[in-house]
């Protein structure tokens, strides 16, 4: 368990906001490929700037 | 892609590692002696060099472009997170600034404390190991998402590694006045951005002006990481 604590301390820092943003994006590239080009590019990007202001603000409390 | 951008990404994020590297290897040079600072930043440089050259390759030509840079991507995504979130908290006051001279001193009385002198080949390694690891997972990744980008992103680490060397030979002392956190800043917005863009593409996403929109999303994190230091700012003084 330690290991996998330290793996994911590496990678993601200790954040919650940054995986879990991270997966909902790549979610909605992959199921939302009826939607326009550009709007699934403009979701694709929302989503991850969103996911570092949310990633910066959780442990700055 | 142009692989300047690749090369300086790389460039920056190892010229920090290896500014807090030389730090340690310094400290344990004037404790314990060169031979025990020296050999130990050869063993974890010759390490971290195994494996950018075992996995480099191995990565590049293992599987189609977009099955790789599907997996690599996400990883620079939360790296770039990573990195841009610490020097946001940093500018907005809510951690404090790396003091190289600082880790230099307690590294000095730490190392002076060990009387048996074992210390400095295992402090050196570790130091050198850790801090490269990271670099050596951002040249490998590069390599991975994109199959010319091996050459530029080692490139600008060697190039890095030569710097902070001639540097610290020529100082003698902890490099105080580096400008980490705006490296680490630059170097945070540029693995995001990155991943972003690879992300996206392996996804089938077609960005709105090509190659062209790396640079607007990577103004545009810029450009968020700005505000949110002004709204922990501000958080601070209220």
């Amino acid at each position: 368990m330690k290991i996998l604590g330290e793996i994911y301390d590496f990678v993601a820092g200790g954040s919650i906001a940054a995986p879990v943003g991270a997966a909902l994006a790549l979610l909605v590239a992959h199921f939302g490929s009826g939607l326009a080009p550009a709007v699934l590019a403009a979701a694709f990007f929302g989503i991850l700037l969103l996911t570092f202001f949310a990633s910066t603000l959780e442990r700055a409390r | 892609m142009n692989g300047w951008v690749l090369a300086g990404t790389t460039f920056l994020a190892s010229s920090v590692e290896f500014v807090e590297a030389a730090t340690i290897v310094m400290a344990v040079g004037y404790a314990q002696g060169w031979r025990a600072a020296l050999l130990g930043t050869f063993w974890a440089t010759a390490a971290l060099g195994a494996i950018v050259a075992v996995f480099g390759p191995l990565i590049g030509n293992a599987a189609s472009l977009a099955r790789i840079q599907l997996v690599v991507g996400p990883f620079l995504i939360l790296f770039g997170i990573g990195w841009l979130r610490k020097a946001v908290w940093r500018y907005a006051g809510r951690k404090s600034m790396r003091d190289e001279q600082a880790i230099y001193d307690r590294e000095l009385a730490r190392l002076n404390a060990d009387r048996e002198g074992r210390l400095g080949f295992a402090v050196a390694f570790q130091g050198v190991f850790v801090e490269g690891l990271e670099v050596a997972v951002i040249v490998v990744t590069f390599a991975a998402a994109r199959a010319s980008a091996l050459a530029w992103s080692i490139g600008g680490a060697a190039i890095a590694l030569v710097a902070v060397t001639i540097a610290s030979v020529a100082l003698h002392k902890p490099f105080a006045r580096v400008p980490e956190n705006a490296m680490k800043a630059l170097v945070g917005v540029m693995l995001f951005a990155l991943g972003t863009f690879w992300t996206g593409e392996a996804l089938g996403i077609v960005w709105w002006a090509g190659d062209a929109t790396l640079l607007a999303i990577a103004g545009a994190y810029a450009a968020a990481a700005a505000l949110a230091t002004l709204a922990l700012r501000k958080r601070v003084q209220t």
